[in-house]
């Protein structure tokens, strides 16, 4: 039995879906097994929440309490004076403006362009697949370099001050595009066949059959380009320097940086007399930069949870 | 690692910034034609300026300035300000760009390398203000001085610009607001005055409310100094450096380092490697009991932000780069901690001539080469050194931002824009201090505002070049970095941890220290 | 031309990579020239071709030290724990959320393993501190309660690695963990159902089914994370250990030494000598790694 099963033979793949449910078997080791699974996730989950919600509370916590007592699971005192200290200004609305649009332009053009691309690495078809994948792990390992990278956007693109430039060089991660082509090593060769010999062209196989029943590494690379579109600051610290286009990373990584000033000037003889951020301040960029992006995930979730069975779409 | 990884290449550059260096110096002969006939009748002065300027009006032009920190909310409303004064004049239209301090280095070095379009740029010894300029990255800008900053020059003492020449050129306008940086120990009031102790006097007097501290706080630590980074001169043990005398003075060639200095100012380089100095051993063995007997953080090599640790209330005293107390600090812990007060303890000396000093500045403007707009560029700058200009580009609006209190104070209102004057204004003359300052403190800082209260070290004006030692010095960066802290913060046994070092360390030390003791004497024969 | 008639067969499917491909082309292999200058006396007047060629000169000051093959060494041996750790933990938990029956729990516990990825490494260095710190650790204060002596944690190097892969774990699981979910997700029910049948155990079933059909996701990440084993994270290890001199021995990885060792001097040339040392060595491992996969599954192998 388990041969025949983990060999995957896709031939099996016939009738479909109507899921039955068996009775999982209720032996005392099945239970423990069951058990141990609930534990497990539960008390790693409890490991990720804790340190969060103190993050979360305690950005709500007064500075003094923080500085007095140390992070506590219930403030002593509460405050909202981290987040006054963000939000002043007006540069706060347009900087989510800019991080949201180049956030869902970036995430729909990347993988689009990402699956399309990884679907040929993975086709078995394609003669040149092999040198084609290690061209592109090759870019993981070498990366650009700095300043030849700056002058092509700046200089020869011109993106400078444009929201392109955010957008442009996250197109294709090769990390992304090497999880899905191990998605869709695993789809059964047999779908394309049949298409084949309907007529279809590999364009419409691509568009008509394999992106929907992808969604579920879509949904996966989809989210994972969203956070990098949104939590990068690096694109932005180098090409954006008019602040009316600075997405909310850099506009937080000014505040902060501001903050740890004598880790980077070492050996000055200046005192930098800026208004230190506070530690609230700290906690409340974190929980002003996961919001937008952590609302999107339980939406994407859908997909992991429910999944679409490849059976199910041919029946 | 994006970063990181990133933090490499030149190249394309290379040849792509030559171009255009090519280019704008070509465009430069034509513009400062034109400049310079007009700055002959049109002296960026203010008053003179608003009258009779008209017939000469320059064209406009807006200067691209390059910054560090994080903008301040007004200050779109400050260059509005500042722009409407310079119309009649020198007609500069401002557009500053603001680079987090974290990335500063990053940022400043990948737009010079690609060629982008600068026109003032800040940069400093601690960033990479000699490596920019060893590769031809920053115009000299001695004749622009002369011809269009005879006010920037008058505002700043001689010595400010002789001492910091790089490689026998001006390539920065130097930023400072006095000669000679402070150094104190940052006391709290409160606890000494709880106590019955005097203000504090001598280092012994520090030691002894130390131990008081010790005796009767559970909830603090006595003594606070810096373990981190590239700040060495600020652990427990070296810090002492700057309140002792006869002094050791750090020498060129390894940032905050003690191990080579100058003694005596003999013009010689000598090395602890050699022949370890008994004062300084002292201190390394005064940092080792303090910190056993539990006086010193048990953490303070571990500890990042040291500021944040002073106004916690959690610590009796801590080394501090500067005269007074910064008034952030002390509203801080009042909050914190109700009725605690810092009080600023040196031990520098105020007599004439007691300080030697290189009259070295921490920061710099500077002109790139690539620049189309270098003679307005300097026009500007000149235009900063006029005192109400130079009120609203270092303190804002008056009545908005800040007070004027007299003519060389200033109280900051509100928070709508920091202080920033040293990363492009700061000069000796019109700079204000902070009202809040104790009056020790403020007689500090204009004792030495005067550069003729020091007595100039032999070396002022020289600067070390690292090219023949690259290695050497990278490779024992790396060697002190393992246990230069240890050693003067007192953590770890110090003759183990001095044997250590010296393994390491002595051979390129070595090396270091013939190569610039060859370069001083190069430059002090020289000099007669 | 084979190439030819190859591209021509396959038209559509070529249409499909030009995007990618343009983009590699021009976003990652134009720039890459750059990595040049590890070989060049870099000047800004000479430029990039007129700069005198070195040799091996700007290696000289790292491999000259007796500290590189230490930090070598630390450097593969964090990011070894790190793959082995957080992959391991993250399948383990992929799997197990995937055996979960009820729906809300699911959904929940899923999002809560989430959101470590957000937390700043920043945040992250200041909450290490509030839990290890002698003075008032909760750690410290924990060891007090119990009547242990409290200890000085930020010199004792021995338990960094321990640390550093802990944090590591919790702050990535999660994120891995929506691989394999997305994974396991696209296994056909069918399988499970004729297993029930055949009456395997849950265990089983994850033994049997589970992982044979999502070995091959596995193994291709366990590669992308070993082509860049020699490099270290910055961020993450400079966040958190800072320049905490003590805990070198076992923390100190190639890119905080270099950083150290390059800080007061900024030169261009020797950093991308580093990259280069740390690109090559990246470059063996992972063809060695990739030919090893080959053999063991053709179809996990990354190229």
């Amino acid at each position: 039995m388990e041969s025949s099963i983990t060999q995957a033979p896709s031939g099996k793949l016939g009738r479909a879906g109507k899921a039955m449910k068996i009775k999982a078997d209720r032996s005392p080791s099945e239970k423990a097994f069951v058990g141990f699974i609930y534990a497990f996730t539960g008390l790693f989950a409890l490991v990720c929440l804790l340190p969060f919600w103190i993050v979360a509370i305690n950005s709500f916590a007064d500075e003094s309490a923080i500085k007095r007592y140390g992070y506590q699971l219930i403030p002593k005192i509460f405050s909202t004076g981290a987040y006054e200290f963000l939000f002043r200004g007006k540069q706060v609305a347009s900087s989510y403006m800019v991080s949201t649009t180049v956030t869902v332009a970036g995430t729909v053009l990347a993988v689009l362009i990402t699956a399309m691309y990884a679907y040929v690495l993975a086709h078995p078809k394609v003669k040149y697949r092999s040198a084609l994948s290690f061209l592109t792990y090759f870019t993981m390992i070498f990366g650009a370099g700095l300043v030849g990278f700056y002058i092509l956007i700046a200089n020869w693109l011109h993106l400078k001050d444009t929201l392109w430039a955010l957008i442009l060089p996250y197109l294709l991660n090769p990390f992304f595009a090497f999880i899905m082509v191990s998605f869709f090593r695993t789809l059964p060769y047999e779908i394309n066949e049949a298409a084949t010999v309907d007529g279809a062209n590999d364009l419409r196989i691509f568009f008509g059959i394999i992106l929907p029943i992808s969604k579920p590494v879509i949904a996966t690379v989809g989210l994972f380009y969203a956070l990098q579109y949104w939590n990068d600051f690096f694109l932005a610290l180098l090409f954006i320097d008019d602040y009316k286009l600075h997405p909310l990373q850099i506009m937080i990584r000014q505040l902060i940086s501001n903050i740890n000033i004598g880790a980077y000037v070492g050996g000055s003889q200046t005192n930098y007399g800026q208004p230190l951020p506070t530690y609230s301040v700290q906690l409340a960029t974190v929980c002003v930069t996961i919001g937008p992006i952590f609302l999107l995930y339980p939406f994407i979730q859908r997909y992991f949870v429910k999944g679409i069975t490849i059976g199910a779409l041919k029946g | 690692m994006k970063t990181r990884k990133s933090l490499t290449a030149l190249m394309v550059a290379s040849a792509f910034a030559a171009t255009l260096a090519g280019c704008s110096s070509k465009s430069n002969d034509s513009n400062a034609g034109g400049a310079g006939s007009a700055s002959s009748t049109a002296p960026a002065s203010s008053a003179a300026a608003s009258e009779g300027s008209k017939a000469t009006k320059l064209d406009p032009v807006t200067l691209k300035i390059v910054m560090p920190g994080d903008r301040p909310a007004d200050m779109d409303v400050i260059i509005k300000e500042a722009e409407k004064r310079m119309a009649d004049n020198i007609n500069v239209k401002l557009d500053l760009v603001f680079v987090p301090w974290s990335d500063l280095a990053q940022k400043t070095q990948v737009m010079l390398a690609s060629g982008e379009n600068v026109d003032l740029i800040f940069d400093a010894p601690w960033l990479h203000m000699e490596q920019m300029i060893s590769a031809g990255y920053y115009e000299p800008m001695d004749d622009l001085l002369q011809q269009y900053g005879q006010d920037a020059i008058k505002v700043r003492s001689q010595q400010m610009f002789d001492a910091n020449k790089f490689q026998g050129k001006i390539y920065g306008l130097p930023l400072g607001n006095t000669h000679l940086a402070g150094r104190t120990y940052l006391v709290r009031k409160d606890l000494r005055e709880k106590y019955g102790l005097q203000p504090i006097k001598t280092y012994d007097e520090l030691i002894q409310y130390a131990y008081k501290v010790k005796e009767n706080e559970k909830d603090v630590i006595p003594l606070l100094a810096y373990g981190q980074g590239a700040s060495t001169d600020q652990a427990w043990g070296a810090f002492r450096e700057y309140m002792e005398y006869p002094q050791f003075i750090r020498s060129d060639a390894l940032g905050q380092s003690l191990v080579l200095y100058y003694k005596n100012n003999d013009g010689k380089v000598y090395n602890l490697f050699d022949e370890m100095e008994p004062t300084i051993w002292s201190w390394v063995q005064d940092a080792r009991k303090l910190y056993t007997d539990g006086l010193i953080h048990p953490d303070v090599l571990a500890l990042k932000d040291i500021d944040s640790v002073i106004n916690s209330g959690k610590v009796g005293a801590a080394v501090y780069n500067e005269f007074g107390v910064p008034s952030s600090l002390n509203t801080a812990l009042a909050k914190n901690v109700p009725g605690a007060e810092l009080e600023a303890v040196t031990f520098m000396k105020m007599e004439k001539g007691a300080n030697i000093t290189n009259f070295k500045q921490a920061n710099f403007q500077a002109i790139p080469k690539v620049s189309k707009n270098k003679e307005r560029a300097m026009m500007f700058l000149n235009w900063t050194a006029q005192k109400e200009n130079y009120d609203l580009l270092a303190y804002g609006i008056e009545g908005k931002n800040y007070e004027a209190v007299g003519e060389d104070q200033y109280k900051q209102i509100g928070t709508d824009y920091s202080y920033f004057p040293y990363a492009w204004v700061w000069n000796p003359t019109t700079d204000r201090l902070n009202a809040g300052f104790d009056e020790e403190t403020i007689k500090h800082y204009q004792f030495n505002k005067d550069a003729a209260n020091l007595t100039p070290s032999i070396l002022t004006g020289f600067s070390f070049d690292p090219t023949p030692v690259m290695n050497e010095i990278s490779l024992y960066n790396a060697t002190e970095a393992k246990y230069y802290n240890s050693l003067f913060d007192g953590v770890t046994d110090p003759d183990s941890t001095w044997a250590s070092l010296k393994k390491e360390g002595a051979a390129n030390a070595k090396k270091i220290q013939v190569e610039l003791q060859k370069q001083i004497d190069a430059f002090l024969a020289q000099k007669k | 031309m084979p190439i030819v008639r190859e591209i021509v067969r396959n038209k559509y499917l070529y249409v499909l990579a030009l995007p990618g491909l343009l983009f590699l082309i021009v976003f990652a292999y134009v720039p890459m020239a750059g990595h040049l200058i590890a070989f060049k006396k870099y000047r800004l007047a000479d430029g990039l071709w007129g700069s005198e060629w070195v040799g091996f000169d700007n290696f000289k000051f790292f491999f000259m030290s007796s500290d590189w093959y230490k930090v070598t060494f630390n450097t593969v041996f964090l990011n070894g724990l790190f793959i082995v750790c957080g992959l391991g933990i993250a399948l383990l938990l992929a799997i197990f959320l995937n055996e979960i029956q009820s729906r809300l729990y699911k959904k929940i516990a899923q999002s809560l393993i989430f959101l470590p990825y957000f937390i700043s490494w920043l945040v992250v260095s200041m909450m290490t501190f509030a839990f290890l710190n002698t003075t008032d650790g909760i750690l410290n204060s924990l060891l007090i309660d119990n009547g242990m002596d409290p200890q000085n944690w930020y010199l004792k190097p021995g338990i960094w690695p321990g640390v550093l892969t802990f944090i590591y774990v919790w702050k990535f699981a999660g994120y891995y963990s929506i691989i394999f979910l997305a994974a396991i997700t696209g296994i056909s029910g069918e399988y499970y159902e004729s297993a029930k049948i055949d009456g395997a155990t849950r265990f089983q079933q994850i033994i049997h089914i589970t992982i044979p059909l999502i070995r091959n996701v596995l193994i291709v990440l366990a590669l992308l994370g070993v082509g860049r084993i020699f490099y270290g994270d910055f961020g993450m290890i400079y966040g958190i250990v800072g320049d905490t001199a003590p805990l070198y021995p076992t923390t100190d990885v190639i890119d905080t030494y270099s950083y150290r060792a390059l800080r007061q001097l900024g030169d261009f040339s020797k950093s991308s000598a580093i990259i280069m040392y740390q690109s090559v060595m990246g470059l063996v491992t992972i063809v060695i790694f990739n030919a090893i996969a080959r053999r063991i599954d053709k179809d996990s192998s990354l190229f």
